[in-house]
């Protein structure tokens, strides 16, 4: 029998209103890490430049240009240091029944949803420093360019790996032949 | 070997490994030429021996790594997928299920075929680069692993058949051809080129002319400008006539005796002067349906259509061999579209517009002309004074005149602008002097966006970008609450849909 009941308004998932879930505590220090790892090594550089600029004669005065640069390099790593403090705490994502939703953004902020039976796979992946301070990244991957996946940054290892099992879990029980072909 | 155990290829994966590596360093072609001249300069200088020890040390970091690469990637097969774990210092587990394969690609080179094995790409149709790949497994597991992924695959779809005798939905004669010709946005870009052209040979010309004038008599020198004009129109109208003929020619060659079938299940078109191409797109495989219509093309009352299937990750929409196609209708009248949109969308969406210029379109937010009008007009042209003037003075300030075409530009884009919403799909319109219209339903979509920028959290208003499988489609500048209100229902219709989207 034809069956086509009403679906209320009011019962359909509302995406606006929800609980959040922050990224790691750490995450912040591990974004400030790297930032710091990167300034030292442009610094190195830097140092190296200046003295051989101040030990090398030149006719243009070298000593403001400099100076200057030094200006740019202590303002431009201060902004890397300070921008995940920003930063992280806007960032957050919920795992629902049926979708993972991230948002993300200081001044154009965005929120983004991938349904798990639009997921093609899902990855774990921590380099180094991520793996120094406990941390993962999960990424989930929808069919299609680049557009649909999702990047969660700054897991904690654990809660990424779980993420992975869960999403694969939801991945498997999708993937039964039952929830097919009808077109 | 699907028993589920974590296992690493065989030994000689290595070499897949060393050819990669060798590969990912002569990424750019640059780099190999920056190296082969250095091997130059070194023979040339004497250095021979030092070269030869550089070669030498690059061979064996990169055996090094292919080594390490190898011995850190294993994999496991059980009844529902493939799993990867790899990675050397970096580690990454990938994890593709059977199900969700839609492809598989076996390759075999000459030292494979020897030692009786294969290598492995599936196409999950995600990203490219992170697509499974399983270097150097024996032959026969290679089978097994084909077989196992048909046998999904044939749960979900059944290879689409199409009846020879069907009448065609669509035939395209000669004059079609002529105007899919005229029509060529190439003759814009030919356009673009000619200037250059007459900077390379309008002197010449100019002397031709002249010397045309002096040869004829002295009562025509007098006449020699006017004639030298007429010259150069009658080049400007030979290029544009010899543009509009070489993509005339080019659209008989492509679309030559063009056919549209259409049974039910799948679409398919044949086409072509010397080869004829064949281009078969399942209906249920078709994401994302675009019209577009140039200018002349409003004018003729024609427009084209695409009917985009999922791309796999870099393949931007061209379509490789044995992937799946763009089917491409170089020309259709407008008044037709309807009934191909009905065709295409079948009865979820067939009230869905497709036809352009429709009153039904919703218009976005006018706050959209003023944010064109800060991003790309006002604060470029505050830029381009602040760094004009200092340079050449009080003429400087002409940049200020810039934001007044970006305006007309702006307003005339947000005309265009808008978006269609039915039960079951959304179909979003832009352009400036033409229309473009992409279409599609929501249970095809892949995910999606709600952000909002400064200006918009300002003005309460937001964008929504729809993530397909064909590419995103952006519906900017409408009210922050019909974004959300619009995300929550497609991801309503993504989750409580029963059929697959491919």
């Amino acid at each position: 029998m034809f069956v086509n009941p009403e679906v209320a308004l009011e019962s359909l998932p509302r995406a606006t209103e929800l609980d959040w879930r922050a990224l790691d505590p750490a995450f912040v220090r591990c974004l400030q890490a790297k930032a710091l790892l990167r300034w030292v090594v442009v610094a190195v550089v830097a140092g190296v430049a200046s003295v051989l600029g101040l030990v090398i004669e030149t006719p243009a005065p070298t000593l403001p240009l400099i100076l200057a640069g030094w200006g740019v390099i202590v303002l431009a790593a201060s902004r890397a240091l300070a921008w995940p403090l920003l930063d992280v705490p806007r960032r957050g994502y919920v795992v629902r029944d049926k979708d993972l939703v991230y948002k993300a953004g200081v001044l154009w902020r965005s929120v983004k949803a991938v349904p798990y039976n639009r997921v093609q796979h899902a990855e774990t992946a921590s380099g180094p420093i991520d793996r120094r301070f406990g941390l993962a990244r999960l990424t989930v991957f929808t069919a299609g360019g680049s557009g649909g996946d999702l990047r969660l940054d700054g897991l904690s290892s654990d809660t990424a790996e779980r993420l992975r099992a869960y999403i694969a879990a939801k991945l498997g029980v999708e993937a039964k032949p039952d929830a097919v072909a009808l077109d | 070997m699907t028993d589920g155990t974590w296992q690493r290829t065989s030994p000689f994966g290595v070499v897949f490994f060393f050819t990669r590596a060798i590969k990912q360093l002569a990424g750019g072609a640059m780099q190999m030429a920056a190296s082969a001249g250095a091997v130059v300069v070194a023979l040339q200088s004497g250095y021979l021996g030092w070269a030869l020890l550089g070669v030498l040390a690059v061979v064996v970091l990169l055996l090094g790594t292919a080594i390490l690469r190898y011995w850190f990637f294993r994999f496991t097969v059980d009844d529902e997928g493939l799993r990867i774990r790899q990675g050397v210092f970096k580690k990454t587990h990938l994890e593709i299920q059977f199900g969700r394969v839609q492809g598989m690609d076996v390759e075999r080179s000459l030292v494979d075929r020897l030692l009786g094995l294969a290598t492995v790409t599936f196409d999950t149709a995600g990203s490219a680069a992170r697509e499974g790949q399983l270097p150097a497994i024996p032959r026969t597991f290679a089978d097994t692993l084909r077989q196992r992924i048909e046998q999904q695959a044939r749960l979900v779809a059944r290879p689409p058949a199409v009846d020879d005798k069907a009448a065609p939905l669509l035939k395209l004669g000669a004059g079609d051809m002529v105007r899919i010709g005229v029509t060529d946005r190439s003759v814009l870009v030919g356009l673009a080129v000619l200037p250059v052209l007459f900077q390379a040979y309008g002197e010449a010309a100019e002397e031709f002319a002249t010397r045309a004038a002096t040869a004829a008599g002295e009562e025509l020198l007098a006449l020699g400008l006017w004639f030298g004009v007429l010259v150069v129109l009658l080049l400007i109208v030979a290029g544009i006539a010899l543009l509009t003929l070489l993509t005339v020619a080019s659209a008989f060659l492509r679309f030559h005796d063009f056919e549209l079938l259409h049974d039910g299940s799948a679409f398919r078109s044949r086409a072509g002067l010397l080869t004829r191409k064949e281009v078969v797109v399942e209906r249920a495989k078709i994401q994302q349906v675009s019209v577009a219509q140039g200018l002349i093309m409003v004018l003729m009352g024609r427009c084209r259509v695409r009917m985009l299937p999922a791309t796999s990750g870099d393949d931007s929409g061209g379509g490789t061999p044995g992937g799946a196609q763009t089917l491409n209708v170089p020309l259709l009248e407008v008044p037709r579209l309807t009934d191909l949109g009905v065709r295409v969308f079948g009865e979820e969406g067939k009230r869905l517009g497709l036809v352009p210029d429709n009153g039904a379109f919703t218009a976005v937010s006018r706050v959209y002309i003023r944010a064109r009008l800060l991003t790309v007009g006002i604060f470029p042209a505050l830029v381009g004074v602040a760094v004009l003037v200092p340079v050449v003075g009080t003429a400087g300030l002409l940049a200020l005149a810039w934001p007044l075409p970006v305006l007309l530009v702006a307003w005339q884009t947000w005309r265009r602008r808008g978006y269609l919403v039915d039960d079951d799909g959304l179909a979003s319109r832009r352009g400036l002097f033409g229309y473009s219209v992409d279409a599609f339903l929501f249970r095809k979509a892949q995910g999606a966006t709600v952000s909002r920028s400064p200006l918009q959290r300002r003005k309460g208003l937001a964008s929504l970008t729809v993530h397909l499988a064909s590419g995103d489609v952006t519906v900017p500048y409408i009210d922050f609450a019909t974004a959300c209100r619009l995300r929550d229902y497609l991801l309503f219709k993504v989750e409580s849909s029963r059929r697959p989207w491919h």
